[in-house]
């Protein structure tokens, strides 16, 4: 990163890597395209007329949040049904500290945030967590519905013992067995996070890849120092991404990427009828039965409708026949991968004669005014409106990202 | 309170079911109810000075809110009146006869309209949206819960945007309580409360139940107080699924895996996104073969994987109907 005061035009003197590619590394204002974030902040910055600085910040914070604000809207099939496995890296280069504290760490808590997130948006899916270290790779969670599962298997002290090198190739097979069982009809994927530039395999890796191609597997990848030509043929033959991102927020939003239910190829194998129950909610017994799941006395439950056994929660599958077992509100969480919103559109402040938010009510200009508030901070954005293309009713910036980040109808269409 | 949460300040939004059409029959009149609501929220703004408190209204046609609304409170202040009361009665009285008045002194379109129900989830997706822009602004989160004072019937149009809200309230953690004073139960609304965690209570007003009693009673404590108090507890709450061929509700169904269509038994293609299904039923312990009766959609030998990539959620959209 440059020294504060340097000049652009200084930037020979200090940095001799070779950039002699067809657009070099440079970036917009001459500088490299890693420090511009640090670089020229301090110029974005104007002073209002007033002398202050609130609404040059306050732009620049909804500039970032428009950037999240386009998506995909387009109405394609999309694998609801995923069965996903996990790899982690553990090898003694994810030790480095060019993440703070270092990569495994910063790993596993975005992974962690990852299960939850994944599991929130596909509830009937399945994930499984393999980990590789020492030329070696070992299950740490089977295939499971139940995030408390494999967040507790990442916050696992063990997790953050690292050893030799990792085995991508033993990985993959490992990942790849679990995923047998898994029926066709549902997606397979391999995610793999991994921070080393080598991997140290018995055999060669191209059989592998033939393997997950013939086995439909997709494999993405995150990989945490550099991009790999062996590991970004995996990924591309496969149908997956890889991702390098820069930093912990890099890392998050590639995670996060791979959480919606990503669309299927024309070409893919069948669909089937899929078996599942609808389990009814016990209500409070007089005397505690232990449950199926945990084997701990509890007064509520729900019951399978084949075996009668009892879990603790859905979705998962019986304990005791295997049935799936979901409610129909889970059912009904995945429709809207099936119709996704559509994005609003941004029209001038002066196109609308609407004087609040129709979301949350709250005027443009000043949210304080119908609420006042002694602690409530400026508003962030009094500019831009939203319209939505159907209902033709506006919303501010915030309602907009909460919406379709969120909230997943719009209020207008309901 | 032993110790509070780190802010135990509250924030209230009251969804109102003014529908003209389902009051009519109701043996509690709109006013009288709404005064007793109206008293039910000032002992919401007496409980705390920091609670924030606002009311939403919703009719069969739109949906609005009724309290911290920008049209100023009328001017003719009264001093034996504390302020946040007489702002909040005025504005929720005055906004419930307009949203009334707006009906329209139409006696068909009147008609019509009482037999749809109100918006109800139109009305908890502006509620949500006003309070995650609320606790976006503010430093200290105030502990945000929904009452909707529900007066209508369940719509099945309203299921997957009402399921959306649903879950929006459990990821921000907001409570959503149900307080239905007319009608059937509302499987939908039950749903609602159960999943974020809320109360559902049912008014018998027929049985002289008090309206204003069942409100202070189990929708005014906060998130700290609710944890040492006895619930209302909600007997069976039903989450089965109701199949889309014969409206069956099912304890074990076959799910199709392109669209998620419940089905009480098998077929040899969707009928709602006519994927064609290979012969076979996944799940442990399936019965292997193909439906004895090819009644639905045989007509359609065209749409194989081709058009199953296609699926059309117009269709899809017309022909759910769970619950």
């Amino acid at each position: 990163m440059a020294p504060p005061g340097n000049e652009p035009g200084n930037d020979e003197d200090y940095i001799d890597i070779d950039d002699t590619g067809p657009d070099g590394l440079k970036g917009a204002d001459g500088g490299y395209t890693w420090e511009e974030e640090y670089k020229r902040s301090w110029d974005v910055i104007q002073e209002d007329a007033s002398g202050s600085i609130q609404s040059s910040v306050a732009g620049i914070s909804e500039q970032r949040k428009r950037k999240r604000r386009v998506r995909d809207t387009e109405v394609v099939q999309r694998g609801i049904i995923r069965h996903v496995v996990v790899v982690v890296d553990q090898s003694e280069s994810m030790a480095v500290r060019d993440l703070a504290p270092s990569r495994i760490h910063a790993a596993l808590v975005e992974l962690e945030a990852f299960v939850g997130e994944f599991f929130d948006q596909n509830p009937i899916s399945q994930l499984s967590i393999v980990a590789t270290k020492d030329g070696l790779a070992e299950v740490l969670t089977e295939l499971s519905g139940n995030p408390m599962d494999h967040v507790g298997a990442l916050r696992d002290k063990a997790n953050k013992d690292l050893a030799g090198e990792p085995s991508l190739q033993n990985a993959l097979e490992l990942a790849m067995h679990g995923l047998r069982r898994a029926p066709s009809h549902g997606l397979r994927e391999i995610i793999c996070v991994v921070g080393s530039l080598t991997t140290c395999d018995p055999g060669d890796i191209g059989q592998t890849l033939q393997a997950l191609r013939h086995a439909e597997v997709r494999v993405s990848m995150v990989h945490l120092a550099a991009e790999v030509h062996v590991f970004r043929q995996i990924c591309s033959e496969t149908g997956g991404q890889l991702a390098v991102p820069l930093d912990a927020d890099g890392l998050r939003d590639a995670l996060m990427a791979m959480v919606p239910p990503p669309a299927l190829s024309a070409s893919r194998g069948t669909s089937d009828m899929v078996l599942m129950g609808f389990p009814v909610k016990s209500v409070a017994a007089a005397v505690p039965t232990p449950c199926a799941c945990h084997h701990e006395l509890t007064f509520a439950g729900h019951v399978c409708p084949r075996c009668r056994a009892k879990v603790c929660s859905l979705p998962t599958d019986c304990d005791v026949c295997g049935l799936p077992l979901v409610s129909a509100p889970h059912l009904a969480r995945s429709y809207r991968h099936l119709f996704p919103e559509e994005n609003f559109v941004e029209i001038p402040p002066a196109a609308t004669a609407a004087r609040a938010c129709y979301g949350c009510g709250m005027d443009w200009a000043d949210p304080q005014k119908p609420q006042p508030a002694r602690d409530a901070p400026k508003p962030a954005a009094g500019g831009s409106r939203y319209q939505c293309p159907a209902c033709r009713h506006v919303f501010c910036l915030d309602c907009d990202i909460f919406i379709h980040e969120t909230l997943h109808n719009c209020p207008g269409c309901a | 309170m032993a110790e509070p949460l780190e802010s135990d300040s509250s924030l209230l939004v009251v969804v109102l079911d003014a529908n003209v059409g389902a009051w009519a029959r109701s043996p509690l009149a709109l006013d009288k109810a709404l005064q007793q609501v109206v008293i039910f929220l000032n002992a919401y703004l007496a409980l705390n000075t920091e609670n924030r408190l606002v009311v939403l209204g919703a009719t069969a046609r739109e949906c609005r809110f009724l309290h911290p609304s920008s049209s100023r409170a009328p001017e003719a202040a009264d001093i034996q009146v504390y302020e946040q009361f007489r702002a909040a009665d005025v504005r929720v009285l005055a906004g419930v006869a307009a949203l009334v008045d707006g009906a329209g002194p139409d006696q068909a379109q009147a008609q019509a309209q009482a037999q749809a129900p109100s918006l109800i989830s139109r009305a908890l997706s502006m509620a949500l949206c006003h309070i995650s822009r609320v606790n976006a602004l503010l430093t200290n989160k105030a502990w945000a819960r929904v009452l909707v004072v529900s007066a209508g019937a369940d719509s099945a149009r309203e299921y997957i945007s009402l399921m959306n809200s649903i879950f929006a309230a459990q990821k921000a953690s907001v409570l959503i309580d149900v307080c239905k004073v007319l009608g059937a139960d509302s499987v939908f609304l039950q749903q609602a409360a159960d999943i974020t965690g809320g109360n559902y209570v049912r008014v018998d007003v027929d049985a002289g139940e008090s309206l204003l009693q069942t409100l202070m009673f189990t929708c005014l404590p906060d998130h700290y107080t609710r944890g040492i108090l006895n619930a209302p507890y909600n007997q069976l709450i039903d989450f089965r699924a109701t199949c889309f061929c014969h409206k069956r509700v099912v304890d074990i169904g076959y799910v199709c895996s392109v669209c998620l269509s419940i089905f009480c038994r098998t077929a040899p293609v969707c009928s709602t996104c006519h994927t064609k299904f290979s012969f076979r039923i996944v799940g442990p312990g399936a019965r292997d073969g193909s439906s004895p009766n090819g009644t639905q959609n045989t007509n359609n030998p065209q749409n194989g994987s081709q058009s199953s990539t296609t699926g059309t959620p117009s269709a899809a959209m017309s022909s759910l109907n769970l619950g």
